[in-house]
């Protein structure tokens, strides 16, 4: 296989699946996020805030698979 | 990039290199080498960093001044107005997570708050390149972040602080060691590839119709993008920020 044909297949695997990834972990924080307002209307500025810092914890591993594609872009 | 007959670029840097009218270079600037053994390691300096990081800093300076001129008690200014919220904000964040120990980080955590957020706002300016998509910015912000959990155990521990590496058991010794060199490698590589991944969007939206940038076939997905990249922009600054408080709290934190 080419150098060139090798990298498109591995740019694809690793942004597509960082996107789920990232897709899913993000959800089920979210979810819990939005249960947990709903049981308790008055908590809602620690957990939106909270909720956020989760969320820039929780991409920062698929944003590296990201990183991956891009060095895998300059091979092609 | 030139496009030589015979040879496609692919439009991604077709784009950019149409939308640089300020003539900045694309090749960095080479400084030196390091010759370690046989090892080659090249020193290298972006044009594009280096320039827009000058526009962040005079743009972080004018705010800050225009701050403490509208300062006043019976009839404040506005950007004094906002800076009030964020000292509040960050104020109660640092008491939250550290309490009065950390009186003295408060400069540094509203710094890097505002000095990240003008760094990741300037890459949107048209062909403008953010300081911050450029690995060797975000790792300097890491490196600062490291070296004030360390300077900060010590100042309210002293020697002891070495103890957190043998608890709870001695053999959790190599976990211990990876979760220290990970917090700053993070912290870096999610800046770093939050803004370079925000760039190279809006490069790609801007080239989608005809694969130049002459055309304004792009433009409205383009504006959605620069919207979502407003909204992105402020969160990675917030949860660098926030991950600097928590990261020093746990370190000065002495209720094990």
């Amino acid at each position: 296989m080419e150098i060139g044909a090798a990298a498109a297949i591995g740019m694809g695997l690793a942004a597509g699946l960082s996107a789920a990834g990232s897709a899913i972990g993000d959800g089920l924080a979210c979810g819990k996020a939005i249960e947990g307002i709903a049981r308790q209307p008055e908590s809602k500025g620690n957990v939106m805030t909270l909720m956020f810092i989760s969320v820039g914890l929780i991409e920062s591993l698929p944003i590296i698979g990201i990183v991956v594609a891009f060095i895998l872009m300059g091979q092609m | 990039m030139a496009a030589e007959p015979g040879h496609e670029v692919d439009f991604i840097t077709q784009v950019h290199h149409d939308l640089n009218w300020l003539g900045l270079p694309d090749e960095p600037w080479h400084l030196g080498d390091i010759m370690v053994g046989s090892l080659h390691i090249p020193i290298e300096v972006n044009a594009a960093t280096v320039f827009f990081t000058w526009i962040a800093m005079a743009l972080t300076i004018f705010v800050g001044v225009v701050a403490a001129r509208g300062a006043d008690v019976k009839k404040p200014g506005k950007m004094a107005s906002v800076f009030e919220m964020l000292f509040d904000l960050w104020r109660g964040m640092i008491n939250q997570s550290i309490g009065p120990k950390g009186a003295s980080m408060f400069s540094l955590v509203v710094t890097f708050f505002v000095f990240i957020l003008m760094c990741n706002l300037v890459g949107l300016l048209p062909s403008g390149v953010a300081p911050t998509a450029d690995t060797q910015t975000t790792f300097a912000f890491a490196f600062i972040t490291f070296s004030m959990i360390f300077i900060m155990g010590i100042k309210y521990k002293g020697a002891s602080y070495f103890k957190h590496y043998l608890k709870p058991y001695p053999f959790f010794l190599p976990i211990v060691i990876i979760e220290d060199l990970a917090k700053p490698l993070t912290l870096a590589f999610r800046l770093f590839g939050n803004m370079k991944g925000k760039e190279i969007m809006i490069l790609a939206l801007l080239g989608m119709i005809t694969g130049t940038a002459h055309w304004a076939g792009g433009f409205l997905a383009n504006t959605i993008w620069l919207l979502f990249s407003i909204f992105l922009s402020f969160i990675q600054a917030f949860v660098f920020t926030i991950l600097t408080v928590a990261y020093i709290g746990v370190a000065v934190d002495d209720s094990h």
